[in-house]
């Protein structure tokens, strides 16, 4: 039989196979060339930049849980003008796709960040984070309010020279209406979920584990929420949507696109196994040919019910 | 390992063979080498759920290793004097730095290595380091052995008596406010001094941001990871 294909089409750009790696947790690539072959990745999303450098919150900023981490690093980034001047230039030829999240506080942060990304023909996607406080509202998330999640959008794309993915938090009470809103001011994709929100005390000193108080949780413990979220927006938008949430190995994987994702990242795997991604794509390719299965596209949205 | 570690660099082990608690690698500072057989060692306090199930580990059994990582000690042979000073578990990195420079041909009367206990009940900790001909000293909170009290008194008290040579390098690991008393005191006295650092690392090769000390004087972070463990005593702010 012939080898199958992993090729997916997410916003008009073809990824070599489904399998990213998310954002915080792959740093601007360049950390993990001494251990994979970048090459061999559907793509890499780097860490959110925003407007300035930032330094981050003040340690500890993380805490692990049960199957979990959390953490609250603060969007600690080298800013903008750092990106493009020092980190770019490593993620050019690299051979995969690049996607760069992009973060801010405001309308203005976001447009001016953008501005900047826009004519640098190495980029092939944005994802906007837009699960930051919104500091000029009244600091609830941006992704929380399905018209916040439509303006905003709205906004970006207007002046966004790229295809534009919005990554969705799960800390809301129906993720459809928001998924909805960015799909109808223009989104080329959706990424989701985010961290979920999350707080943990060392109950013999009584300590908060962080010193941010809360954090966004992520790891194993997060995937059925994050498998859940892809269904229920896969019911209600065309557009293409990126699984993130607990992803550890190709069963993880398989499991996201069963629920209607086009293609995955990897997080927090990446911390624990620095090869987790090709160990993956390598396990998908083998599924894929035990089952007969000629395209991994064949997989999209083919949950059954029990 | 093929050669011998840079003292100071550590390894990221998986605790558990299977499973997803606990997700993450659990950080060791290489405490010995053995050239011949290429054997590391590590020693570990169990503190929490990472160590317990580490300890469960029986001979034989395969664990997922990463390493060496990180920045170790960086000093030349052509230093005056070696002080290292351990806390408890603090023993491994300024242990294999004890022996690299013993094996490079550095006079051991050169070097003192002040260790602290809590009570002469943990001296089994520090068996290796007595088999080194270099000058030892205790302290104990107690005073069941050696000094009584913390080995950074002890510490004051050697550099008070000059007998730690003139122009001491000062080395140290261990708990956080042993450091700090080290940090302060080699200040004090004006001595060059190196701080191997603890810290929780989730990632251990510098992507995930999590184990950041805070550099002193700037308003900026450096990873313990990638930048560490091994810091120059003046450039953190504990």
């Amino acid at each position: 039989m012939t080898t199958p294909s992993l090729k997916v089409t997410i916003g008009g750009v073809e990824f070599k196979n489904p399998i990213l790696t998310a954002s915080g947790t792959f740093g601007y690539g360049e950390e993990f060339d001494e251990y994979i072959d970048l090459s061999r990745l559907g793509g890499i999303v780097t860490k959110s930049i925003t407007r300035h450098e930032r330094k981050g919150h003040p340690p500890p900023r993380t805490a692990e849980t049960a199957s979990g981490m959390l953490n609250a690093i603060g969007l600690a980034n080298v800013g903008v003008d750092a990106y493009v001047r020092e980190k770019l230039p490593f993620l050019r030829n690299l051979g995969t796709r690049i996607v760069v999240n992009v973060a801010g506080f405001d309308t203005d942060e976001y447009l001016y960040v953008i501005d900047k990304l826009n004519g640098h023909d190495e980029i092939d996607m944005i994802e906007l984070n837009i699960s930051c406080p919104n500091v000029k509202g009244d600091g609830m998330e941006f992704s929380s309010n399905p018209q916040i999640a439509y303006d905003i959008v709205r906004r970006v794309k207007e002046i966004c020279g790229f295809p534009l993915m919005p990554k969705l938090s799960p800390n809301v009470a129906d993720i459809k209406p928001i998924a909805k809103a960015c799909e109808e001011a223009g989104a080329d994709a959706l990424a989701l979920i985010n961290t979920v929100y999350g707080m943990a005390i060392d109950p013999f000193n009584w300590r908060i584990k962080l010193t941010n108080i809360t954090g966004g949780l992520s790891g194993p413990a997060i995937k059925p929420v994050a498998i859940a979220a892809v269904w229920k927006t896969a019911s209600v938008v065309k557009i293409p949507i990126v699984g993130i949430g607990g992803i550890m190995d190709y069963r993880d994987v398989i499991e996201f696109l069963l629920a209607g994702a086009t293609a995955v990242q990897f997080g927090t795997a990446n911390f624990v196994q620095p090869d987790c991604t090709i160990r993956a794509i390598d396990d998908l390719t083998d599924y894929l040919v035990s089952r007969n299965i000629q395209d991994v596209n064949d997989l999209i949205g083919k949950a059954k019910k029990t | 390992m093929e050669r011998f570690p840079i003292p100071g660099t550590f390894l990221h082990i998986k605790p558990n063979t299977t499973g997803t608690d606990p997700l993450l690698r659990r950080a060791f500072s290489i405490f010995d080498y053995d050239e011949t057989s290429g054997v590391v060692d590590i020693l570990y306090k169990v503190v929490g759920r990472g160590t317990e199930v580490l300890s469960r580990v029986r001979p034989g059994e395969t664990l997922d290793v990463l390493g060496p990582l990180g920045n170790g000690f960086d000093l030349p042979l052509t230093i005056d004097h070696l002080v290292l000073v351990a806390g408890g578990v603090g023993i491994p990195p300024v242990y294999l730095l004890a022996k690299s420079h013993l094996r490079q041909g550095f006079d051991g009367n050169k070097i003192n290595y002040l260790c602290g206990l809590t009570t002469a009940a943990e001296k089994p900790m520090a068996d290796r380091v007595e088999k080194l001909p270099i000058n030892l000293q205790f302290a104990t909170d107690d005073g069941s052995l050696g000094f009584k009290g913390f080995v950074s008194e002890l510490l004051r008290a050697r550099l008070d008596d000059g007998s730690l040579g003139i122009n001491p390098v000062i080395c140290a690991c261990g708990p956080d406010g042993m450091l700090k008393a080290v940090q302060t005191i080699a200040r004090a006295y004006g001595k060059k001094c190196y701080l191997s650092l603890e810290s929780i690392m989730p990632c251990g090769v510098g992507t995930c941001l999590g184990c950041v000390v805070k550099n002193d004087g700037e308003e900026k972070y450096m990873r313990v990871c990638r930048e560490g463990p091994v810091f120059e005593a003046s450039e953190v702010e504990l």
